[in-house]
């Protein structure tokens, strides 16, 4: 089986904020954005929203600084795991993150971060616009082309415009 | 936390105080939540006979039951308060609602923890109000005081976090223009009572919210079944692939028909203004929370005078309707023109439409330059657009205008009825006109209630040409009574097969329920939600057994509450006066266009909208003579506890 991995396209946003919800009642049987594993960076001026989650790292910066194990990684699946029962909530994971893929949880203040609710995530379902997928591999490279094709399009419209 | 339970917090800013309550139990039995307790709420607020404009004025703010939730797209905030819009020549003002969604404003309330928010008092010097979970502070607005909407939040959100929801108004607000609005998160608005002008009156530049303790559910897995169920029947809609492309804009094939001004052909209405101009500004849509159709829109003017330029919101009807009307045929004006009105935050439909009415007074001689002190009223976008400002800013002549429609009346005797699109009913301007969209049952709550449309009423019928049996599905999954249902469907001389008087009364019944329950009307109007869907998430959420006439038996109670408040403040049956316009024919480019029954087989008469009126004040169990609920009925809905 090839390894299924979040695909995000910020460009297809709008913000309806589903994923939020729909994860938050997943995991804590609560409507709360504030307690979901995905989050929408909000840009405020454009009011353009931004999906963020983990995106379980080859190199999770996160199981390295943490000094209870709490925060692991599968070899065999891929999936980078937080245990709540080991961890002391120091937070090391969330400062080291680098793409701001855990949060806090305002109940606990402990950290929270995405399982891809053991393979099937719901932030997925959830989501009718196209900017979060469940996707393989191979796939996800194919589309990524199709998109940066799709760009290099534009550009080169402006391009020849610009020349004429 | 128990979803039965409501929790209001009351800011008085005269004096600064804050007070926090729960609400007993038995208000969500007989309100259902949200809005529904807000006006149980507001008949124990509003003392009578008080100016809008005073301090003892409240502005109640309710966030639905379901908002929070991901029951699509209950996202709605409705706020209740006395109008500042004046109504009638002598002075009285209706008590009314308006309502909008948003992404974060009534979310946050909810996650916040706060079902109902009561604003009363004045503040001696601008503020705003932060409310973060428990916190609640009156805060300093002197360096936001003077700005723009949009800047106002923005403002806000730099300064304290980007996470919160705001509701903010512009100059407009702050100078009291009477039709001044609140708007939600830059993008939707509280519109057409007047609610900016209210804020402004409170020195209220802003409210901001942010919450973290979340919305619980009596009934988890029931209600993900349900939203499932809801959500699979919203993705199998064909229309859903064009909404999500252009928003509000997908509606124009019917809305072309419906808001058609006459002024222009309907060809070049279309050439103008259609479908293919609305995608020239569309930037990408923006649905409110939880929302899987997504009505609001960013848009772009990509090219032009005012290139760059962008906006959230609605403003493809609004621009299309007033573009016709102002004879402005270059679409990225009026888009232009609805940025300004937004920034400003100004009911862009009554603005417009009154600088169209004293603008051909003026042309016509019956106002002269002494009127309008020595300001010179000519046609053309930038004659108009200074006229806009001065109303925005109360400046000479704007500040009559200001005042709106009735003043204009008594300050140049002048007849609002005079103008000629739409209708005019308790000194509001309606959205459209039942001669160009046939006398269905949204134009009855035109005048039974001043503020119609999305705060009035949304139902299938809202557009014309719906078979019966479609009528019919949807009465009884609201559950109507068999009786009702029969009443409904039998055949008169003054309504035909339709009795557009007796749907109406459970028509308004509906739309309290989705205002309590923050639930959005698009889903209704389109036939993809009904009572019963909506009694299934209540009962989940609250864990209460209700089912759909539950449901409208409660709307019935709110809909009384809202009467007798304004019964209360002298509003009879003489003030739910057809408007004169409808029997007037429109002289059209298409033709002469008159109101016509919803079927469309004849001419609607005087005689035939009165007993239409007769029927419906039967339906409500009201003195239909004097159009006021009777002792009997009050008793029957258990609100005979309520003094008023």
């Amino acid at each position: 089986m090839s390894e299924k991995i979040i695909l995000l396209n910020a460009e297809k946003c709008t913000g309806c904020r589903r994923c939020e919800l729909v994860c938050s009642f997943a995991k804590e049987k609560i409507f709360n954005p504030a307690q979901s594993r995905i989050r929408l960076l909000r840009i405020k001026e454009s009011e353009k929203t931004v999906p963020i989650v983990c995106q379980q790292c080859v190199t999770p910066l996160c199981t390295y600084v943490c000094p209870t194990k709490a925060i692991t990684k599968d070899e065999e699946t891929g999936l980078v795991t937080h245990d709540p029962d080991l961890c002391i909530g120091c937070l090391m994971c969330f400062v080291a993150c680098p793409i701001g893929g855990i949060s806090i949880n305002p109940e606990t203040r402990k950290p929270i971060k995405c399982d891809l609710c053991g393979g099937d995530p719901k932030c997925v379902s959830e989501c009718e616009y196209g900017a979060i997928e469940f996707v393989d591999l191979d796939e996800a490279n194919e589309k990524k082309r199709e998109e940066a094709i799709r760009n290099i399009d534009d550009l080169l419209k402006i391009i020849t415009e610009k020349k004429e | 936390m128990d979803r039965l339970i409501s929790k209001e917090v009351k800011v008085d800013l005269t004096n600064g105080s804050v007070g926090k309550r729960e609400l007993p139990e038995k208000f969500a039995r007989k309100y259902l939540g949200g809005s529904g307790i807000g006006w149980r709420l507001a008949a124990e607020y509003l003392k009578e006979d008080i100016d809008p404009f005073s301090p003892e004025n409240v502005i109640i703010l309710c966030a639905g039951a379901l908002v929070g939730t991901l029951a699509p797209g209950a996202s709605k905030v409705t706020a209740i308060s006395k109008f500042p819009v004046i109504a009638t020549k002598d002075g009285k003002h209706f008590i009314g609602s308006s309502t909008g969604g948003g992404r974060y404003f009534g979310v946050n309330m909810k996650m916040a923890g706060y079902d109902q928010l009561v604003i009363t008092g004045r503040s001696e010097k601008p503020v705003y109000l932060k409310i973060s979970d428990d916190e609640v502070k009156i805060k300093d607005a002197s360096d936001i005081w003077g700005k723009g909407v949009d800047e106002t939040a923005d403002k806000l959100l730099e300064i304290e976090g980007k996470n919160y929801g705001v509701a903010s108004i512009g100059p407009a607000g702050e100078n009291t223009v009477r039709f001044a609005e609140m708007f939600l998160d830059k993008t939707n608005s509280l519109g057409r009572g007047g609610l900016g002008a209210l804020m402004g009156s409170k020195n209220l530049k802003a409210i901001i919210v942010k919450g973290t303790k979340g919305v619980s559910v009596a009934r988890p897995d029931e209600f993900m079944e349900i939203v499932d169920e809801l959500h699979r029947r919203i993705l199998a809609w064909p229309f859903r692939d064009h909404w999500i492309k252009i928003g509000m804009g997908a509606g124009w094939s019917t809305f072309k028909h419906t808001q058609y001004p006459g002024i222009w052909s309907k060809a070049k209405w279309e050439k103008l203004y259609g479908e293919e101009k609305r995608l020239q500004t569309l930037e990408e849509v923006m649905p409110c929370n939880s929302c899987l159709i997504s009505c609001r829109i960013k848009w772009k003017i990509k090219d032009g005078e005012f290139a760059g330029e962008t906006g959230l919101g609605s403003p493809y009807g609004k621009s299309a309707t007033s573009g016709q009307l102002l004879n402005i045929e270059d679409h990225r004006k009026m888009i232009h023109w609805v940025t300004l009105a937004n920034r400003a935050g100004i009911d862009f439909y009554t603005t417009t439409r009154i600088i169209d009415f004293v603008t051909k007074l003026y042309q016509d001689g019956k106002l002269t330059r002494e009127d309008t002190g020595g300001l010179e009223l000519k046609r053309g976008y930038k004659s108009y657009l200074a006229l806009f400002d001065k109303i925005v800013n109360r400046d000479d002549f704007g500040d009559i205008l200001a005042d709106g429609w009735i003043r204009l009346q008594q300050e140049f005797g002048v007849d609002p009825q005079e103008f000629w699109y739409a209708g005019i009913c308790k000194g509001t301007d309606f959205i459209y006109d039942a001669r160009a969209s046939n006398f269905h049952p949204l134009m009855m709550t035109f005048f039974t209630r001043p503020r119609p449309h999305h705060g009035g009423s949304h139902t299938l019928t809202n557009s014309p040409g719906k078979s019966l049996e479609e009528i019919r599905n949807q009465v009884e999954r609201w559950g109507i009574k068999k009786e009702a249902v029969k009443r409904i469907f039998t055949p008169t001389t003054h309504s035909g097969k339709f009795n557009v008087g007796r749907y109406t009364k459970y028509m308004e019944d509906m739309m309290r329920v989705k205002n309590a329950l923050g639930a959005c009307s698009i889903y209704t109007f389109f036939g993809l939600m009904f009572g019963d869907d909506l009694a299934k998430l209540y009962s989940a959420i609250t864990g209460l057994e209700v089912k759909g006439r539950d449901l409208v038996t409660c709307g019935e109670r709110i809909s009384n509450i809202v009467k007798l408040l304004n019964v209360r403040e002298g509003f009879t049956r003489k003030e739910d006066a057809v408007p004169e316009l409808w029997l007037r024919p429109m002289d059209s480019p298409e033709g002469k266009i008159e109101t016509m029954d919803y079927f469309k087989t004849k001419v609607m008469t005087k005689e035939d909208i009165e007993k239409i009126l007769d029927d419906y004040y039967d339906e409500r169990g009201w003195d239909v003579k004097k159009g006021v609920p009777t002792k009997q009925t009050i008793r029957n809905l258990e609100i005979d506890d309520i003094e008023l």
